[in-house]
């Protein structure tokens, strides 16, 4: 199936198997009419990748790992969520956090306190809320360390994400 | 809006299983007790509009996006471990 993005501004055609889309039962927090997802990926971009919608394409969130960049950043997931994202157990989650990406480099921010929970066997994705945690809904990615001079990227394949195990090496 | 006025040690009962009790009233503080199913998700609202006005930021993406990620994807990143080893220490289920 071909599905349209606006991952990066402006508008392109991808093509995604169907079992690549993601459903997520309550949308995202202020999007809860928007239900299926698929996450796109490029090697130039990573540990980057997109969170497209398929109802809206302008509607299209910059994902992380968050290990990554926060290599100590762990939670417990509450109840509800466990069981609306019939989760087994943790291993069958994907954990991934939304980033603000405004023109400078230096500003990229992770929402810590909200991140997307999917679940690889039933493809369920949940924006899970931690309440009272010590994490913050705006934290810088970079921790006032200097970044080398902005590169375009080269390479321009483009995969979605979520078959098998996820990752597509 | 359904508006009921309690006293300390009064409360409410939302559905069949949520119970509201004002615990304590300092001022402007009141201090309120919920009991609730732990299935049943609770927040302040305040976080909630927050993490609305976040969500709303990340999807509004600007057009350098490409060019500050490329940026940071190129320079701040260590190479990439298949990743399997370390989900497990990020997320733990309550059952």
């Amino acid at each position: 199936m071909h599905i349209e993005t606006t991952r990066l501004g402006k508008r392109e055609i991808v093509e995604v198997e169907p079992e690549q889309v993601l459903q997520f039962p309550e949308g995202l927090v202020g999007f809860e009419n928007l239900r299926p997802f698929v996450r796109l990926w490029e090697d130039s971009y990573r540990p980057f990748e997109w969170l497209q919608s398929l109802d809206d394409a302008d509607i299209c969130f910059v994902l992380t790992e968050p290990g990554h960049f926060f290599p100590s950043y762990n939670f417990e997931l509450a109840e509800d969520d466990v069981s609306a994202l019939d989760l087994r157990d943790a291993g069958e989650a994907d954990v991934l956090v939304i980033l603000v990406v405004p023109d400078d480099p230096q500003q990229i921010s992770a929402n810590l306190v909200a991140p997307i929970v999917i679940n690889r066997r039933t493809r369920i994705g949940r924006q899970v809320i931690l309440q009272d945690s010590e994490y913050q809904i705006r934290t810088p990615v970079l921790g006032g360390s200097s970044v080398r001079p902005a590169v375009q990227p080269s390479s321009r394949r483009l995969q979605a994400a979520g078959r098998g195990r996820g990752r597509g090496r | 809006m359904l508006v009921l006025t309690r006293k300390v040690g009064e409360s409410i009962i939302i559905g069949h299983d949520v119970e509201l009790m004002v615990l304590d009233i300092e001022g402007d503080h009141i201090k309120v007790g919920i009991k609730a199913p732990r299935s049943v998700p609770i927040y302040r609202s305040e976080l909630w509009a927050e993490i609305q006005r976040e969500n709303a930021l990340a999807a509004n993406r600007s057009t350098a996006m490409d060019v500050a990620l490329a940026a940071l994807a190129d320079s701040q990143v260590p190479p990439v471990a298949s990743g399997e080893s370390a989900r497990p220490s990020t997320v733990r289920l309550r059952k």
